[in-house]
């Protein structure tokens, strides 16, 4: 990293050139992008349901319905019927319409005579109300128009118009107009008519979200920079975000349309998240370099300290952002996998231009600045860092206290959380077609369906009596339950048909298994091919319901599975299937997707954080600050009731992604001052104050970006945006109180200490402390260990200090000595060098210094502290055993080189005597 | 040879020629009866059907126009292919060729015609043979007690069996106990002096579907086919035959003796083999 930085600061014009190149390539592609909002995509991909039901499809049928609805107290009035057979016939002649089903058209199956008469229920205009009334009422008995296109109050009826399957040269907005054109005439004649299908539904969406980009976008800018103005108040560093920020999203726009992936209800934010999130590299690298800066550095210096200090923290959090947007995918549904895809791969570009576009802009202007004065940055908060952190640890068990109150309260709060999928949720409450949606809902059998097919693998199971009759038992199961509006199968049209051929005022079932095949040759199999194979070894029951919430459809389902588990033929299969269980099957697989994706990023933040410490357990320290963050997410959802859906599934993956790059950065920042300073307390609360700006900034821009959202009229998108804030705003709370607490009792080395620590392997090797010890072994061992950095002249230890650790000294030389009665004046005692261990006779004896430990030259020693040595005993009594033995005998050979000392001196001064 | 002799012998020849052609002539006035059209069920002259003739090869009908083809692919086993439906439409198809040359077996048209003016879609019952074989009376008390109806024919002992819980409060038609518009619907009930009728629209009955005239034993007397179907719940629309004749205007109606029924419908079939 620290190499790219250097080469975009030495080439900013070649930058520039590569990313314009790049941009000019992404934006041909524009014009291609598409917006395409489809059913399917809120499904699971490749998933058995799906399967299933494209079989189902295929062997059925697969027709797009639209529904005309009509609403008035005199539906089949003479002038309306006229109005609405012309209006019926103009459908007709539309390219993308196959035909129109209606009361015009409907067979009303009866005997004339004796011989079947199917000719329709309008077929002849009834002349007066009281004939108009006993024809609504006949065509109630049909099961098949019954709440489907006629409703029980006689007062509302529909009109299905069965749509080509290709539309060729007509797009969605072209058929709702078109539509709409064809049924205007109908508003004058009925108090209540409108068309509706998903040619309706597709439009407003996508009406809605070309709207939405065009208002929450600049929000999202204005918002992102007034947090930015009002933090950095610094020219470029307020303009480098928006500039990385736009360059990413048209890449990112660009790439959509190479490989064909559309703008839809959950892709179209990836734009505004990464107006909001790709600008928080940039502002951890912009006030990096700006307190360089401030330092007196040059610009190309400060550059350099920028690159060297945030270039691997950068290229992590950009790493956890990245898997955390990648996890969204995980769930398998389609709109969150290319959400998943899109939203990472723009993550990864605005990386790229970020680590592109910095240095080469702060190579060439970074010397400009607005007035130059990070309001953070100045002495007084530094004063207020450290009072706020020796508050904190003084108060910390209260603190964790309270804070594990709110942890459990919010769990509480998680059972209660509900879900939804109801695809129509995509259009805001005020939407027009969503209360046309639920005013058929509520006068008509519902938009949503679902399917029983039963399978026996045999033909002609279905023209027995017997088996017909399994379908009647499930139906009027369904019936029983009151959940659905009209169940329709084979064995009503049989109903219909022996009926009408008995002469009965209702359809009944035929008993009899020749009754059956006789009747069935008086009907074409294209009539009940919605219903029945053709071999008749396999029937559908079609169910129409307006069951919308998730929960109760799935303990509908349930039911029906159950009650058709104890009491089907053992001899027959059945299955249910349909839209509604497919969106319970993505339902299930977006909460599946949702835990794994929690659990996966959490297992990546402890492994990241797990290896570049060196140690699981910061690993899953660091996890609490962003675990804690999800429980409130998820307690606030169970306590509004703001269901899980495709928006909020979203909120905790990203969130914790987003969140996690904090806790690096504070973990990273305090490391680095541990190594400057020996006291943990000093090193954290400069940890705090160095930080303070960075993620205040970044977090704030981050909840007022979020919250651009919530003007969204999707409510998934809207609930998105404001559980996304909170996330964050919870995030910031627990990384400025739960992340200082937890870490200050660390001794945190990095990996790269680990790394440097190569450059000393022989040095390590060489040492009477590892003394027959493997490798791996004194790994283990010395991570116990701190490194500390000393100055030419810095004391390890003074007189007097009390004896809590022990030194290896790993570069330089360390001379103990004993002060003398004159200022600076030592009496040398011995001097160490590399490899060699000091202060460990203190250390055991348990007294306070005798002597005092000074660098000769620039010095790094690990301490070991007797914590340390403890921790090992405990958990690697191996290692301790052959470390205290070569303690031991270390202490053994200085003990004998003492005494020899001493004996050489007495013999000198014996010699000296005489 | 004189003029008026040559006349004599043109006008012998003329007249020799009118009566030898004369069969010829009551020959092509076939009957031609409406059928129910398979897989609509509307009520046609003719229809067009196709059936499969083995496995992989099916065939197109006109029916009544190639009746004789199609006996032809039964009789070489093709009424064995297709599916359950096919097999069965097979035999409907076959039904509606045996009512036809049921109908046009006569070869002579009839002399006397004491039938066709009588309203049989209003028919008396007390004018219907209910049971041919049996006393009407008995037939009424107890049908058990008279035979079984005559294969093809309509089982009236259903309408002379009231089922226990049955209400007669139901509507009852002491005068005019008839079919309605080719309808009856109810029960039969003979007390000894009376006919009396109870009619319930959710009872089982009979309709029929159509009356062809012919005379079918050729005895010189105009016979009337009624085609009835049952219907009610629980009833097979399996059409039935009740051929009538009477000699006089007055006289209650009788089967025309002499006649066999064609078989109809696959039940016909399984009650004759019972």
């Amino acid at each position: 990293m620290y190499r790219l930085f250097n080469f975009f600061t030495l080439h900013p014009w070649l930058a520039l050139a590569g990313i314009l190149i790049i941009s000019l390539a992404a934006g041909s592609q524009i014009p291609s992008l598409e917006v395409r909002i489809s059913a399917e995509e809120m499904l699971v991909m490749k998933d058995d349901e799906q399967r299933f039901y494209d079989q189902v499809r295929h062997v059925f049928g697969d027709e797009q319905i639209s529904l005309l609805y009509l609403e008035s107290d005199n539906l089949l009035a003479a002038d309306k019927l006229e109005v609405l057979e012309r209006v019926i016939d103009r459908l007709e002649t539309m390219p993308f319409v196959a035909r129109v089903e209606s009361l015009f058209s409907v067979p009303w199956v009866k005997t004339v005579d004796g011989y079947l008469d199917k000719e329709p229920y309008l077929a002849k205009i009834p002349q007066t109300p009281a004939e108009a009334e006993a024809l609504l009422t006949e065509a109630y008995k049909n099961p098949f128009l019954q709440s489907v296109l006629l409703g029980p109050d006689k007062h509302s009826m529909a009109v299905a118009i069965i749509m080509q399957k290709e539309t060729e040269g007509m797009n969605d907005e072209a058929i709702t107009a078109a539509l709409e054109w064809a049924t205007g005439e109908l508003k004058g004649f009925y108090q209540t008519t409108f068309s509706i299908g998903f040619p309706h539904i597709r439009t407003e969406i996508a009406d809605s979200l070309s709207k939405e980009q065009g208002a929450l976008f600049p929000m999202a800018l204005g918002a992102l920079l007034i947090a930015l103005f009002l933090l950095l108040r610094q020219l470029v560093d307020i303009l480098a975000p928006i500039l990385t920020a736009s360059l990413s999203i048209l890449w990112t726009l660009g790439m959509m349309a190479a490989v064909d992936i559309p703008l839809n209800v959950v892709t179209s934010i990836v734009p505004i998240l990464l107006v909001v999130v790709g600008s928080t590299e940039d502002i951890h690298l912009l006030s990096e370099f700006r307190n360089a800066q401030r330092g007196g550095a040059s610009t190309r210096s400060s550059i350099r300290l920028m690159a060297k200090r945030m270039g691997g923290i950068v290229l992590l959090t950009f790493l956890t952002t990245y898997l955390g947007f990648l996890s969204v995918g995980l769930s398998g549904i389609q709109v969150l996998w290319q959400f998943g895809i899109v939203a990472s791969t723009g993550l990864l570009f605005n990386f790229i231009v970020t680590i592109t576009l910095i240095p080469a802009i702060l190579t060439l202007s970074g010397k400009w600045q607005l007035d130059g004065k990070g309001r953070l940055f100045a002495p007084s908060s530094k004063r207020a860092a450290a009072r706020y952190w020796q508050w904190l640890w003084k108060y910390r068990k209260s603190v964790i206290t309270f804070f594990v109150l709110c942890t459990i309260v919010a769990a509480t709060g998680i059972p209660r959380i509900q879900i939804n999928h109801d695809p129509v949720d995509s259009l805001g409450k005020e939407s027009t077609v969503r209360k046309q949606i639920n005013t058929i809902n509520e006068n008509l059998a519902g938009l949503e369906t679902l399917s029983i097919v039963i399978d026996s693998g045999i033909e002609d199971t279905f023209l027995k009596v017997r088996y017909l009759e399994e379908l009647v038992e499930i139906q009027n199961h369904i019936k029983q339950q009151g959940w659905a509006g009209s169940t329709t199968s084979f064995a009503d049209y049989l109903a219909l048909l022996n009926g009408a051929f008995q002469e009965l005022d209702e359809p009944q079932m035929p008993e009899m298994d020749d009754v059956v095949t006789e009747l069935m040759i008086f009907l074409s199999h294209d009539h009940v091919r919605d219903y029945v194979t053709k071999d008749f070894s396999r029937v559908r029951i079609l169910v129409r319901h307006d069951l919308s919430a998730t929960e109760q459809l799935q303990s509908v389902v349930e039911e029906l599975q159950t009650f058709i588990d104890n009491n089907l033929d053992p001899g027959l299969n059945a299955r249910i299937t349909g839209d509604s269980v497919l969106t319970l099957s993505a339902t299930n697989a977006m909460v599946g997707g949702q835990l794994k994706s929690i659990a996966f990023l959490l297992f990546i933040i402890i492994l990241i954080i797990g290896l570049l410490f060196t140690e699981v357990k910061v690993g899953l320290l660091a996890a609490v600050p962003n675990l804690f963050p999800v429980i409130v997410l998820f307690g606030v959802m169970g306590y509004a009731q703001i269901p899980l859906n495709i928006g909020t599934t979203m909120a905790a993956a990203i969130a914790i992604g987003i969140a996690v790059d904090d806790t690096l950065h504070f973990m990273l920042r305090y490391n680095q001052e541990l190594k400057n300073v020996k006291s943990h307390s000093f090193a954290m609360r400069n940890t705090i104050y160095g930080e303070a700006l960075p993620v205040l900034s970044t977090s704030i821009a981050l909840i007022a970006g979020f919250l651009v959202f919530s003007f969204s009229t999707f409510e998934p998108v809207n609930q998105f945006g404001m559980l996304s804030a909170l996330v964050i705003a919870a995030a910031l709370v627990a990384d400025f109180v739960i992340t200082p607490l937890a870490i200050s009792s660390l001794r945190l080395v990095t990996i790269w200490d680990i790394l440097s620590l190569r450059i000393r392997r022989q040095v390590l090797a060489k040492s009477i402390l590892f003394k027959g010890m493997r490798p791996w072994q004194i790994r283990q061992f010395i991570l116990s260990g701190t490194i500390v950095e000393l100055e030419e002249g810095d004391y390890v230890f003074r007189i007097g200090d009390t004896s809590n650790a022990l030194y290896l000294l790993l570069t330089g030389n360390v001379e103990v000595c004993l002060p003398g009665t004159e200022k600076d004046k030592c009496t040398s005692l011995e001097q160490f060098s590399p490899g060699d261990v000091f202060g460990d006779v203190a250390l055991f004896a348990g007294t306070p210094r005798k002597t005092d430990a000074v660098a000769l030259e620039p010095t790094t020693v690990l301490v070991l502290t007797k914590e340390g040595f403890e921790n090992t005993t405990r958990n690697r009594p191996g290692i301790s055993a052959r470390i205290f033995n070569n303690l031991t005998t270390d202490i053994s050979r200085r003990m004998i080189k003492l005494i020899n000392k001493q004996q050489v001196a007495r013999k000198k001064e014996t010699r000296e005597d005489t | 040879m004189s003029i008026s002799r040559l006349k004599f012998l043109f006008m012998t020849v003329i007249c020799h020629l009118l009566l030898v052609s004369s069969p010829a002539v009551i020959a092509t006035q076939k009957v031609e009866p409406y059928f129910a059209e398979p897989f609509t069920g509307k009520r046609v002259k003719n229809y067009e059907v196709e059936l499969p003739l083995t496995r992989h090869e099916k065939g197109t009908f006109k029916i009544p126009q190639e009746c004789g083809k199609l006996t032809n692919a039964l009789l070489s086993g093709a009424g064995h292919w297709g599916s359950r439906i096919e097999r069965r439409l097979w035999l409907k198809v076959d039904d509606d060729c045996r009512y036809y040359a049921f109908l046009n077996q006569s070869k002579k048209p009839a002399q006397h015609d004491a039938v066709s003016s009588y309203d049989f879609l209003n028919a008396k019952i007390s004018d219907l043979p209910l049971n041919p074989e049996c006393d009407p009376t008995l037939f009424l008390v107890n049908p058990l007690a008279c035979p079984p109806a005559l294969p093809g024919t309509p089982d009236f002992s259903r309408l002379a069996s009231i089922p226990g819980g049955f209400h007669t409060q139901e509507k009852e038609e002491q005068n005019e106990c008839r079919f309605r518009n080719g309808i009856f619907r109810g029960y039969i009930i003979n007390d000894g002096f009376t006919l009396r009728c109870i009619e319930n629209k959710r009872t089982p009955g009979f309709r029929i579907i159509s009356v062809d005239f012919t005379d079918i034993n050729e005895d010189g007397y105009q016979d009337a086919v009624l085609r009835m179907v049952s219907i009610g719940p629980g009833t097979s629309p399996v059409p039935t035959l009740l051929p009538l004749t009477r000699t006089t205007e007055t006289q209650p109606f009788h089967v025309p003796p002499g006649i066999e029924f064609p078989r109809l419908g696959p039940g016909v079939q399984q009650d004759q083999q019972n």
